[in-house]
């Protein structure tokens, strides 16, 4: 009897020890609860917090670089007016010049007419930076090339390399001059820089003409990359790949961006020691 | 219509008008601003020769890559040479006679070629310049045109004569 007795109040204890335990237990759900949503907040507030310091930065870095710009296309404007006004006056002066004398006034000239024309290309493209279509323009991409080239003219001949310009298939459309210039800009001095210490450097541009789509190919002869290991560092800020002895490795980050923001991309096909092809394909209206 | 790609050579020293006769040909456009050519620069024109569209590929080479090395590569597969020189600096002219007696005709004997004397708009008041002298097929102005028409479409015939023989 004392032994059943002690049975029913042993069970009646752990019952009650149950529903106490169960009580806490729901009361510790509900903190945690409560402590996950607070959480939450706290870290959703972080995020809209750094999100926002972040946006202020950009923003910040933004009109600084427009400023920056500004002030650079601004402030280059008159040293070379001046040195364009003494390159005349040497010019008057000049008694029997030789016919190299002749020629590298006319190349300087002809640069510092290229430089003021970049200039007003680039200002005219930060009055315009919230209208793109305004920046729309006919490209005639020989002449576009042609002033590329010859304002390397001295690191070309220099580096013995060989161009040819092949634009049989396609040599007009419409796309932004500006962006177009300082893309094919980049890739054919990256073209330049793997290709001088070949033996025979040569370099084609060539268009070909697809539906609703204008493909640029600079190809080289050049180191080439290996592309198993280095493709991710090609477009990279400030990233050079493996073979890579010199350059800034802004050039194809620059090339990707501009892209990406007037619309197109880049093809690259390489083989290490053979040479590379970059490929710009852009949408175009045919003019 | 048949259709056929025949490759041009323009070949000639510095400045005598090469890329000019080019772009009056091609683009009908002369311009007096002067760019010394880096390199090769390709251009197409179509001409229609009796019964057959000839595709010129027309190769405009650097004066200045004459005689370097590789320069036989780009010569490869040419069916016409037009040899340019220009009317004013008889250097031009003993130039090209010199590349085509010494290379074009050994290396390249089965290749048409023509001689130019090229801005003849600037033979006006210049007596002392003396045509005799000279042993050309034509003399051309890519300022005003004159014969450049006919140096393209005569060697399209010759070349397409050649080639049906």
């Amino acid at each position: 009897m004392t032994t059943s007795r002690t049975h029913i109040e042993t069970i009646a204890s752990l019952k009650a020890q149950i529903t106490a335990l169960e009580k806490k237990n729901k009361l510790l759900k509900k903190n945690l609860e409560h402590n996950k949503i607070n959480l939450k907040k706290r870290q959703n507030s972080l995020v809209n917090q750094t999100i926002e310091e972040q946006h202020a930065k950009l923003m910040k870095y933004n009109k600084e670089l427009e400023q920056f710009t500004y002030v650079a296309t601004h402030d280059l404007k008159s040293p070379l007016a001046n040195i364009q006004g003494y390159l005349d006056l040497i010019e008057i002066d000049l008694v029997n010049p030789s016919p190299d004398v002749l020629d590298s006034m006319k190349w300087l000239k002809y640069s510092v007419a290229e430089a003021r024309n970049v200039i007003s290309e680039l200002t005219n493209a930060l009055k315009a930076r919230n209208n793109k279509e305004e920046l729309l323009k006919p490209i005639n991409l020989e002449d576009l090339v042609e002033g590329i080239l010859s304002g390397m003219r001295a690191k070309i001949l220099d580096s013995k390399i060989v161009f040819i310009c092949d634009f049989t298939e396609i040599n007009e459309f419409m796309y932004y001059p500006v962006a177009l210039r300082s893309i094919l800009q980049n890739i054919i001095s990256n073209a330049i820089q793997y290709s001088s210490t070949v033996p025979f450097p040569e370099i084609k541009i060539t268009t070909n003409n697809a539906v609703n789509e204008v493909l640029i190919s600079v190809e080289d002869n050049g180191v080439g990359i290996d592309l198993e290991t280095n493709e991710s560092k090609v477009f990279g800020l400030f990233k050079r790949i493996q073979n890579d002895e010199s350059g800034s490795g802004i050039g194809m980050y620059i090339v990707n961006k501009l892209l990406e923001n007037y619309g197109g991309k880049l093809l690259l096909k390489s083989e290490l020691g053979k040479g590379s092809i970059f490929t710009v394909v852009i949408p175009v209206e045919k003019v | 219509m048949k259709t056929l790609s025949k490759k041009i050579v323009l070949l000639g020293n510095e400045g005598v008008g090469k890329t000019s006769l080019v772009k009056r040909y091609v683009h009908s456009i002369f311009n007096d601003e002067y760019l010394t050519t880096i390199g090769i620069k390709i251009s197409k024109k179509i001409v229609v020769v009796e019964d057959v569209e000839v595709n010129l590929m027309i190769w405009d080479i650097a004066g200045n890559m004459m005689n370097q090395t590789l320069y036989n590569n780009y010569l490869q597969g040419a069916h016409g040479v037009l040899l340019v020189a220009d009317v004013l600096r008889a250097e031009t002219y003993q130039n090209i006679i010199k590349e085509r007696d010494t290379h074009l005709s050994v290396d390249f004997g089965n290749t048409h070629t023509f001689v130019l004397l090229n801005k003849s708009d600037l033979l006006v008041n210049q007596p002392e310049v003396n045509l005799a002298d000279f042993s050309y097929d034509f003399l051309t102005s890519a300022k005003n045109g004159d014969n450049v028409e006919d140096v393209f479409r005569c060697l399209a015939e010759k070349i397409l004569s050649t080639s049906r023989l």
